[in-house]
């Protein structure tokens, strides 16, 4: 009894020193450096069983396939007096049944002088990221546009020229920044931006006022047609965040989200989008139809296993009631890896969107790891 | 008799008022750098660990940065009042977040890791004073605040918190802050090292916040804005 207790006390004095250390060896090494990196790598295996009401069945004419992903990022950043240059590198491999193909990607290769606090210019490519939808982003006028199904991939930027200004206050108006950004498009420089031969100048003010997040956007093309859209964020309450975005362009199309994030006290996120579009896209473009409700629901550490999250999506064509559903779990408790489970399914009338796909159902690994 | 009544009312208030100051004041200087660990200690005794920096201006600005482990590095969120923001390198894109949501897991929540002065958030509802000990009772000024009412006790010789208890708007403890070890940071800063926590919704997990460095340093109004959220780092430099 004795020797247990002692054993117990020893543990638990080991247990309590180690838990409050903090060895300063660790702030020694992040020392400041000339130049920053970090990357990741990650692997993806799809096993999917198609559909075979699809019109792209007979190319297959089976009923299951493997797909396989794989992708190394590496992100570089280089420090020198008002200089940085900065480079976001992306290789990929696909394997979709049995056919490969491999692409290597510069998403960004930019420079940014800063002035001072107040002033910035950036020159080279680089990513925009406006808009404050978290599925569809209508005013993101100088970014590729987002994939619904793969909101947080990595983006490939547009070579641009880009001025900001970025200034505090101490009133109603915290904050204003203004971006200013010039894109020019030939057959090979920035060619699947808008059109060929032709010169874009984007604008876009953000305002922080009362708590809101505002911002104004306008596109200038001297070949086609130009753009205006606003956005807004911000919170209701602490657990409750409301969002929206508006884009009309010359040519009388315009596009609209209406989104909010909610937090219940049992830690349940619900992110929800409503988007419209009053023009139709090509049906060979995903979410081509006008009008789309898509939901998430993320449930973190259920049954209270730390680093454990479940999450359902459901992505709905509100105009021919089809429908994606995903159901998956992600589990981050080893150091820098990240795991991520899901099944999906296709559901809706031959003829709709999700259910003409010629995936009927899958279900997809994704392993990550972090340098 | 009445206006002798008013002075002492008057005195207290300032008194009290001074007190949340005065602790604000000891745990960090108005503007000031700080390195961070957090650690998730779970049932069976697995830790995790996360690296912060952090850059905090006035009572009401602050910026974090994770630097480890590598699958966190370059997460960074802004504070400033009630508003908070979550930047993922990954999306290159800056979103908002509420203070009750956790970004490391565990039992510390957003508003925990980010703490504003206290005098920002709460007014003293209350104070008792006990042999070397002083407790308070604090009310939100707003309802937009994680913690509607706190518990604090506090140590009268050093003017540092002991403990914490942390109660929603419907009176239910939500957590209880145990804050140990007093440290001499330097440049006059005199606080305790490690905050650590229990929560009863979170049965057998414990959180704990250990400050490695605590350094003044001023930092532009711009540092604290999103356009700046995703190159916190720089501010290190």
């Amino acid at each position: 009894m004795q020797k247990y207790f002692l054993v117990t006390c020893l543990y638990s004095s080991f247990m309590f020193a180690d838990d409050y250390s903090f060895d300063f060896k660790e702030l020694e090494k992040l020392d400041i450096k000339t130049y920053e990196y970090n990357g990741y790598i990650k692997g993806e295996h799809k096993y999917q069983n198609l559909n075979k009401a699809s019109s792209s069945f007979p190319s297959k004419d089976k009923s299951n396939m493997n797909s396989y992903f794989g992708e190394a990022f590496f992100k570089y950043k280089y420090f020198y007096d008002k200089f940085i240059f900065q480079t976001e590198l992306a290789a990929n491999y696909e394997n979709i049944d049995s056919v490969e193909e491999d692409t290597y990607t510069a998403n960004q290769l930019f420079i940014n002088y800063k002035y001072n606090e107040n002033h910035q210019l950036n020159l080279g490519k680089k990513t925009a990221t406006w808009g404050k939808g978290y599925f569809f982003n209508p005013i993101a006028f100088v970014d590729r546009k987002k994939d619904p199904i793969n909101p947080e991939t990595n983006k490939e930027g547009y070579t641009q020229v880009n001025y900001k200004y970025n200034k505090t206050f101490q009133n109603d108006l915290q904050n204003i920044t203004f971006d200013a950004v010039y894109l020019k498009t030939t057959s090979d420089f920035n060619e699947d931006f808008y059109n060929q031969n032709s010169n874009t100048i984007a604008f876009k003010t953000y305002l922080l006022y009362k708590d809101i997040d505002i911002d104004f956007a306008y596109l200038y093309n001297d070949k086609l047609v130009n753009k205006f859209g606003v956005d807004f964020s911000t919170n209701l309450q602490t657990n409750f965040e409301i969002h929206g975005e508006y884009a009309k362009s010359d040519d009388g199309l315009y596009s609209y989200l209406l989104g909010l994030k909610y937090l219940t006290d049992f830690d349940l996120t619900i992110l929800s989008e409503y988007f419209y579009q009053n023009d139709e896209l090509s049906k060979t473009q995903s979410f081509w139809d006008n009008r789309y409700f898509i939901n998430k629901f993320t449930q973190k550490e259920p049954l209270d296993i730390l680093y454990f999250s479940i999450y359902y999506k459901n992505s709905y064509n509100l105009d021919d009631k089809s429908h994606q559903n995903n159901l998956g779990l992600i589990y981050t408790k080893i150091k820098n890896l990240s795991i991520d489970f899901s099944v999906g399914k296709n559901y809706g009338k031959n003829s709709s969107e999700f259910g003409s796909k010629l995936i009927d159902k899958f279900t997809w690994l994704q392993v990550k790891y972090s340098f | 008799m009445l206006k002798l009544f008013l002075i002492i009312c008057f005195t207290t208030f300032i008194f009290a008022d001074n007190l949340l100051m005065q602790i604000d004041k000891k745990l960090a200087p108005r503007s000031s750098e700080i390195y961070k660990k957090l650690i998730n200690i779970e049932p069976d005794g697995t830790k995790k660990e996360f690296l912060l920096y952090q850059a905090k201006k006035d009572s009401d600005k602050m910026v974090s940065l994770f630097l480890e482990p590598e699958s966190e590095k370059g997460r960074s969120t802004l504070r400033l009042g009630e508003n908070m923001w979550l930047f993922l390198p990954e999306v290159g894109k800056a979103i908002r977040v509420t203070s009750m949501q956790s970004i490391v897991g565990g039992v510390f929540n957003n508003s925990d890791i980010m703490r504003l002065d206290f005098s920002t958030e709460y007014d003293i509802v209350s104070q008792e004073e006990k042999n070397d000990e002083i407790t308070l009772t604090v009310k939100a000024k707003n309802d937009t605040i994680a913690y509607d009412k706190l518990i604090m006790s506090v140590d009268k010789a050093t003017t540092t918190p002991k403990e914490i208890q942390c109660y929603s708007s419907t009176d239910m403890l939500i957590k209880t802050l145990y804050y140990k070890d007093l440290k001499d940071f330097g440049n006059e800063i005199v606080r305790p090292a490690v905050i650590e926590t229990s929560s009863p919704l979170y049965k057998g997990y414990k959180s704990i916040m250990v400050y490695g460095k605590i350094t003044p340093k001023i930092f532009s109004d711009e540092a604290f804005t999103l356009d700046n959220l995703g190159k916190v780092a720089d501010l290190r430099r």
